[in-house]
């Protein structure tokens, strides 16, 4: 028996529902395989994940078709507590399926259930222990560990029963670029160590896909199944994420197209460039730091010396300073717990300075109100259900149209929610939009109320390519009408996308950098004593020694620099 | 609201438990039951000298782990403002209604005031040396059934995550212009929607995403489970259950 998965014609419709989610899906996944499950959102990713673990049909109903084996079980028939011993999952939010209090006994728990012995739980967690070298939180509490750490304890629980399938429903989508290398290269080790079958949902793809051997892409229906080099072409056309240089390379039409900045990689380029002659600089060494759109007179926010102390003693801002011109489009950067989000809440008073002051539009946030300074500052959070309460879409954005003092505003909003592509869903209730839907639903409900600054924490978390270009347009518009966009993110190649004036890089509560995103970028230094990863582009300019003539940021702008200068292609 | 949600971070934080290596974390949960059970028994009294020697006795019992002190102090600043306002308003009625003399009235309250300081400090030295695991594995042995008794700690686990999921609801809505403290009541409990519809959403989402997690993890499938601590009684174990059992017969059957 080597395989651990067989799905034969699966076809799946959720109860009540004429479209099926899943479409003749036949699937064989061989033991310790490292497999990767890309596709769009909305594409049944995350079905076809209940599928395989026995909760579709057995817990969410429905009418399924076809076979589903794992580890030559028959899931359908016998339902998922057969497989309980041989699968391991982690959720897309694994702090939700932690039930303990103590890591210790987190990883016990299922063992526990199962009626082992406790001299066998006991050996089989220490051995989960060290493997995952998780030592150091043994005792911790559950609900103080970031969401990496989490991760990592729901593995070991998986490791500790034995499992020999992990499978994991978007594990990227809450860690920074580090937190992501680390897992990645965890689940890799324990894939060729332990020969355990690790099966990834995801469509952050570029940490990922120089480790696997194997891409599925799922669309209702399997659109590809085989090597990555091949998958490329097929998640540029349905609209997946790519790394930058698999971009590079087809947007200059060379092949092999390749996976990551390799050796290879780097060789054909070299090549062209050397036997061209000519040097020219690339006219994006020049930026848009002094962009005429940026009124440097016009001070919207000043930071000045700002510390804060969380009630718990922790400090997390340690004398931040920082001005916000009009017309500015400012990225802040940095690890998770740099500061970030705390920083922003400042800016419209949710959380007010411990030392030092923050004047927006001249005004001190100490004397003003909430309500007051979200005239000027609108922010958008991470985690749109946190604010949707309304019976329809429409009523969501006339909800915060009336706070700020517009009452039966209903022309403006539907024209917001037209500029937002959401003008069809005005009478739907706001939890039958998909995700991206609602992140754009949550946005436009800040921006109908046209505040001069508009922050985002983390507006692509969870949300695929092509929804992040359909969010970068929205953004690239608001910057027109003369507003003032700030956004947190470590979503480094999506900035490096975006038409920045300026990047902030935050680390320890600190600003550690800030300058355009060309300066900050180019600058490897600071960027690794933050924990930061450049952008693949800056990367491969540099492994090129190209940085003095173009400091391209992203695919598009070094392959457009190749063509003029060096006719490479 | 600060000061509501003030006090709730206070209370939460000291009913929690703690990593640490103390006397108590090493005691056997039994023993410490056993020990809530005397206290409970010795503050039925109703002799403020009783009273006053349990109090001295449990917080001498307490310098086993000086944490337990500072914690207790939290919960007790916690409680002292609906404490003292229900004492004074006891006091107010009974000698103005009820006839009795203001001596009797306000020593009636001093027991109430010192069996809340002795039970906040047992319960703080339970709580903060006790995982609830470690409770639902004393008490399965006592005969208990293990599904129900989870409840508890699957309550314990996501309160936390309940509450700092509320703290961002309420953010974002403050963001989105929601102002509690304005307009009338029914424009008020109107606006509550705001947090409550999200909360009871998420909350919901969060209970799906548990109920899969438990059934993938096996729990429920048989009617028993098995621990992984070994749960002996020690030596240590005997002379404290010793040491308390004595104590309280002595402060019970001899103090008058």
């Amino acid at each position: 028996m080597k395989n651990a998965i067989v799905l034969k014609n699966i076809t799946y419709f959720y109860p009540s529902s004429t479209t099926p989610a899943l479409e003749n899906i036949s699937l064989e996944v061989k033991r310790g395989e490292f497999l990767i499950i890309a596709g769009p959102s909305g594409g049944g990713k995350s079905t076809l994940m209940r599928i395989i673990l026995g909760l579709i049909p057995h817990i969410y109903g429905g009418e399924l078709h076809g076979e589903v084996l794992v580890n030559g079980v028959n899931v359908v028939e016998k339902g998922f507590k057969a497989i309980v011993n041989s699968v391991g999952v982690v959720m897309q939010n694994p702090e939700n399926q932690v039930v303990n209090i103590v890591v210790e006994e987190e990883i016990a728990f299922t063992l526990e259930n199962l009626l082992y012995e406790p001299e066998d739980i006991r050996r089989r967690v220490n051995e989960a222990i060290r493997v995952l070298g998780i030592e150091h939180l043994r005792r911790r509490l559950t609900h103080t560990l970031s969401s990496g750490e989490i991760q990592k304890v729901v593995i070991a629980s998986a490791l500790a029963l034995n499992s020999k399938v992990l499978i994991l429903d978007e594990p990227l989508a809450h860690l920074d670029p580090q937190g992501a290398r680390e897992l990645v290269s965890t689940l890799y080790k324990l894939c060729k160590e332990r020969e355990i079958t690790v099966i990834i949902v995801e469509h952050r793809l570029s940490e990922l896909i120089k480790y696997t051997d194997r891409i599925v892409v799922l669309n209702k229906r399997i659109l590809f199944d085989g090597e990555p080099t091949l998958a490329i072409n097929k998640l540029l056309e349905i609209g997946v994420e790519v790394p930058p240089v698999s971009r590079l390379f087809k947007e200059l039409n060379k092949s092999p197209i390749p996976l990551y900045v390799d050796s290879k990689a780097i060789e054909t380029l070299a090549r062209g460039i050397v036997n061209s002659k000519c040097i020219c600089t690339s006219s994006s060494v020049n930026d848009n730091y002094d962009d005429p759109a940026v009124h440097r007179s016009d001070r919207v926010i000043s930071v000045e010396d700002l510390w804060y102390k969380y009630p718990d003693g922790r400090v997390a801002l340690r004398g931040v300073n920082l001005e916000v011109f009009r017309g500015e489009f400012i990225a802040i950067v940095g690890a998770n717990g740099a500061g970030k989000t705390t920083l922003i809440k400042h800016f419209n008073g949710l959380l007010k300075p411990w030392r030092g002051r923050i004047l927006i539009f001249g005004r001190d946030t100490r004397s003003s109100t909430v309500a007051e300074l979200a005239r000027s500052v609108g922010v958008v959070f991470q985690n749109p259900l946190h604010q949707f309460f309304e019976k329809t879409v429409l009523r969501e954005v006339l909800f915060t149209l009336s706070n700020f003092g517009c009452k039966n505003c209903v022309d403006r909003a539907l024209e917001v929610l037209k500029v937002f592509g959401l003008e069809d869903f005005a009478e739907r209730s706001p939890y039958e939009l998909s995700i991206g839907e609602q992140r754009r639903l949550a946005i436009a409900s800040i921006v109908a109320y046209e505040p001069p600054v508009i922050v985002l924490d983390e507006p692509t978390a969870g949300i695929d390519y092509s929804l992040k270009l359909e969010l970068l347009k929205m953004l690239t518009r608001i910057i027109e009408k003369k507003k003032t966009v700030i956004i947190v993110s470590h979503d480094i190649e999506f900035l490096a996308l975006a038409p920045l004036t300026r990047i902030v890089v935050m680390a320890n509560g600190e600003v550690v950098a800030s300058g355009s995103p060309r300066e900050v970028f180019y600058s490897i230094d600071t960027l690794k004593d933050s924990h930061i990863t450049p952008p693949q582009i800056v990367e491969l300019v540099r492994l090129l020694g190209l940085e003095r003539f173009t400091r391209s940021l992203n695919s598009y702008e070094f392959a457009e620099y190749l063509k003029r200068c060096y006719s490479v292609s | 609201m600060s000061l509501e949600k003030g006090i709730i971070k206070h209370l939460q934080s000291a009913l929690t438990y703690e990593e640490a290596v103390s006397f108590y974390h090493n005691l056997d949960p039994r023993i410490k039951l056993l020990y809530l059970v005397m206290v409970f028994i010795m503050i039925s009294t109703g002799s403020i000298v009783k009273l006053l020697t349990t109090l001295v006795f449990v917080y001498v019992l307490a310098s086993l782990c000086p944490r337990i002190y500072k914690k207790t102090l939290y919960i007790l600043i916690g409680l002292a403002p609906f404490m003292i306002f229900t004492a004074v308003f006891v006091i107010f009625f009974t000698v103005v209604f009820g006839g009795g003399t203001l001596g009797e009235a306000v020593l009636e309250q001093v027991k109430v005031f010192v069996r809340a300081a002795i039970v906040a400090v047992t319960i703080t030295t339970i709580a903060l040396s006790t995982t609830p695991h470690e409770f639902v594995h004393a008490l399965v042995k006592l005969g208990f059934k293990y599904t129900y008794l989870y409840t508890l700690i699957i309550a314990v686990r996501f309160i936390p995550l309940v509450f700092s999921e509320l703290s961002d609801i309420y953010d974002a809505q403050r963001s989105r212009g929601l102002e509690l403290e304005k307009g009338g009541i029914r424009e008020r409990l109107r606006k509550l929607n705001a947090i409550l519809i999200p909360a009871f959403v998420c909350s919901l989402l969060r209970a799906r995403d548990l109920a899969e997690a438990l059934e993938l993890r096996g729990f429920g499938y048989r009617s028993k489970r098995t621990f992984y601590r070994d749960l002996k009684l020690k030596k240590t174990d005997i002379i404290f259950a010793a040491l308390i059992a004595i104590l309280a017969s002595i402060i019970y059957l001899l103090i008058l």
